[in-house]
């Protein structure tokens, strides 16, 4: 199995960045790992269980990517270390493994995405949290409100992991709510550095996640958004939503069947 | 029985598929069934356009008509065969070659994407829903079938028609050159045939006839025939019209046609009505369905220097050649390639599931 593996590396000094060190030998016993990172340097003793390869935004080489068996992106809140790879999990699926409880910070500073539109803040707090998100984001939007107020509300978890395949997170809670909205398939892990977690628990939960997830769920998310988006000039409501009822029927026979690649 | 045929159409592109259509409705008519042809408008690049063609297919009914209801549905490709019809019969023209055998094929795109890898499950993962509801499926080819079988577990009955010329090839005295008639391709594997061609002994001169995919293809090959010297040897015909096409069939010595793991391979077929010998390779596809290496052609591991002792065979030993040939014609005629067949085989009733169609 070859994992592409998205994270912060030492010595930068953030949570994912040293998940990664303690996981990744465990990992490396049973597949093969590239580590990409845009950092100018790392650790060199990762080389010992994984490939290290540097990449650019701009020119990614996306076949060596699809041609992998598993892509995994460590998200955090510091949109500096996290940033590029919240967007690259945006144009690929995979699994997102989250390091905090909100992503606030790194939605508003992330550089902006791969490709499509970005929908924009007022618009994705509105989506996610309604109205009182939509109002609390033009507040915020107009100064009267900071942006660690506005994270404590408003996390903003929902719309960074939504284009993921599976999310993994160590807080419980978290993953209890996640698990009942209509988004990717979500397990909660033992932070492996923290109490009562190890790297060998990690790595378990993450192949099994992997084989459930699929791509069934980011398939049938980037047709709803298309669909979606083609919709949006009928202006009559029950119309649209006859007709989104319709694609979304046909949309769910092609894709109750999970994907497992080859 | 009012029948429509599903297909799809790429904007202002005419291939071999649209006139598999047309051919498939003549044949139908001439039955006497009502038949029309429904073709889903397609493009592929970026690939969320794929998605969004299978939905969009995935939510016609063809059911009922202005005309009534509709008896039959025969689906060709894909995603035109995810449309919803109660009598669906699939006759599977290929499946969408870049998110399989084709997948990791350097001259295949579908990978560079982003979500190249997603949307290659996506539509994995629908045909293996979707195709299983056809009251039947047939392949064009066994090569079609086998990869339908592979990547999908799913069976179906290979069932052969002929060539779009087969009524109008003929025969004639062998000249000076091996025919290549064929798009100018990377699958097609011109370019194989130009370095067989400087490994050959013998001089054997090679006619290309078709027109290039893209300009920088051609101009690839032109000038690999430069570099290796056998520029004179070679007679580039570009397009040509269906009377030169079975002119060029009748007088050439043998024809080649080596591509990558084509689905079915009109060139072997109608070299074999032409009674002549086919080179093909082993990684060829449907040519091997039907050339018998060393009884109706040669069969060569896909390599420069075995094309060559192939081409060279068959340019010194004109007698064995044609022989070759004529035992190439007897083949066709005993496979019983006939649209009366594929009419017959299409809208005869369904058996039900779990009985042996043979």
């Amino acid at each position: 199995m070859k994992i592409h593996w998205f994270s912060p590396l030492p010595p930068v000094e953030v949570s994912a960045a040293a998940c990664t060190a303690a996981v990744v030998p465990c990992l490396a016993r049973t597949t093969s790992i590239v580590l990409w990172t845009a950092q100018a340097a790392w650790d060199p003793a990762l080389a010992r269980y994984a490939r290290v390869r540097k990449y650019s935004m701009r020119r990614f080489p996306w076949r060596t990517l699809n041609r992998g068996d598993l892509a995994v992106f460590n998200l955090g809140r510091e949109a500096e270390h996290h940033g590029t790879i919240w967007r690259l999990l945006q144009a690929h699926s995979g699994i997102a493994v989250v390091h905090d409880a909100q992503l606030h910070e790194l939605y508003l500073q992330a550089p902006h995405p791969v490709s499509g539109e970005d929908p924009g803040y007022v618009a994705e707090c509105e989506r996610f949290y309604g109205s009182a998100g939509r109002l609390a984001g033009e507040i915020f939007r107009g100064g009267l409100c900071s942006a660690a107020r506005m994270a404590e509300r408003f996390p903003m978890f929902e719309p960074v992991v939504e284009a993921a395949s599976g999310v993994m997170v160590y807080d419980g809670a978290l993953a209890g709510r996640l698990a009942r909205q209509t988004g990717p398939p979500v397990v909660h892990v033992p932070n492996p550095l923290g109490e009562g977690g190890n790297p060998d628990e990690f790595v378990r939960a993450l192949l099994q996640l992997a084989s459930a997830a699929g791509s069934g769920y980011a398939t049938s998310l980037i047709m709803a958004q298309r669909i979606a988006h083609a919709m949006k000039p009928i202006v009559n409501a029950q119309v649209r939503e006859a007709v989104l009822n319709r694609a979304a029927d046909a949309v769910c026979s092609m894709t109750t069947r999970r994907a497992g690649g080859d | 029985m009012r029948i429509l045929i599903a297909t799809i159409k790429v904007p202002f592109i005419r291939g071999g598929a649209e006139l598999h259509a047309e051919n498939l409705q003549k044949a139908l008519a001439a039955h006497g069934h009502e038949v029309d042809i429904v073709a889903a408008p397609f493009r592929w690049n970026p690939p969320e356009r794929i998605l969004d063609h299978m939905v969009t297919c995935r939510m016609l009914d063809l059911t009922e008509t202005v005309r009534g209801p509709v008896d039959l549905l025969i689906a060709l490709r894909f995603p035109a065969y995810y449309i919803r019809h109660p009598n669906k019969v699939l006759w599977l023209l290929h499946q969408f070659r870049s998110a399989y055998e084709l997948w990791d094929h350097p001259q295949v795109d579908l990978g560079r994407w982003p979500n190249g890898r997603l949307v290659r499950d996506a539509i994995r993962d629908a045909d293996r829903s979707l195709l299983p509801e056809a009251a039947k499926i047939f392949a064009n080819s066994k090569t079609v079938a086998g990869r339908l079988q592979k990547y999908c577990g799913i069976a179906s009955v290979p069932l052969y028609h002929p060539p779009p010329l087969h009524d109008r090839i003929f025969n004639a005295k062998a000249t000076d050159y091996v025919f290549f008639p064929s798009r100018l391709s990377p699958l097609k594997r011109q370019s194989l045939v130009v370095e067989a061609l400087a490994k050959t002994r013998s001089g054997v001169r090679v006619a290309f006839a078709g027109e290039p995919e893209s300009a920088e293809y051609l101009e690839k090959i032109r000038n690999m025939a430069r570099r290796l010297g056998v520029l004179k040897r070679i007679l580039w015909l570009g397009s040509v019209s269906n009377e030169e096409l079975v002119e060029r069939y009748a007088k050439c010595v043998a024809v080649v046609y080596p591509p990558l793991d084509e689905d079915y391979g009109y060139v072997s077929l109608e070299a074999m009505l032409a009674a002549k010998a086919v080179i093909t390779c082993t990684d060829s596809g449907g040519p091997n369905e039907f050339v018998v290496s060393g009884q109706t052609g040669l069969v060569a591991p896909p390599d420069p220097e075995s094309v060559a002792q192939a081409l060279d065979l068959v340019w010194v030993d004109r007698a064995q050649a044609e022989r070759m040939g004529q035992a190439g014609r007897a083949r066709y005629d005993g496979l019983n390639i006939s649209w009366d067949r594929v009419v017959d085989e299409l809208t005869s009733p369904a058996i039900p599931r779990g009985l042996t169609v043979s």
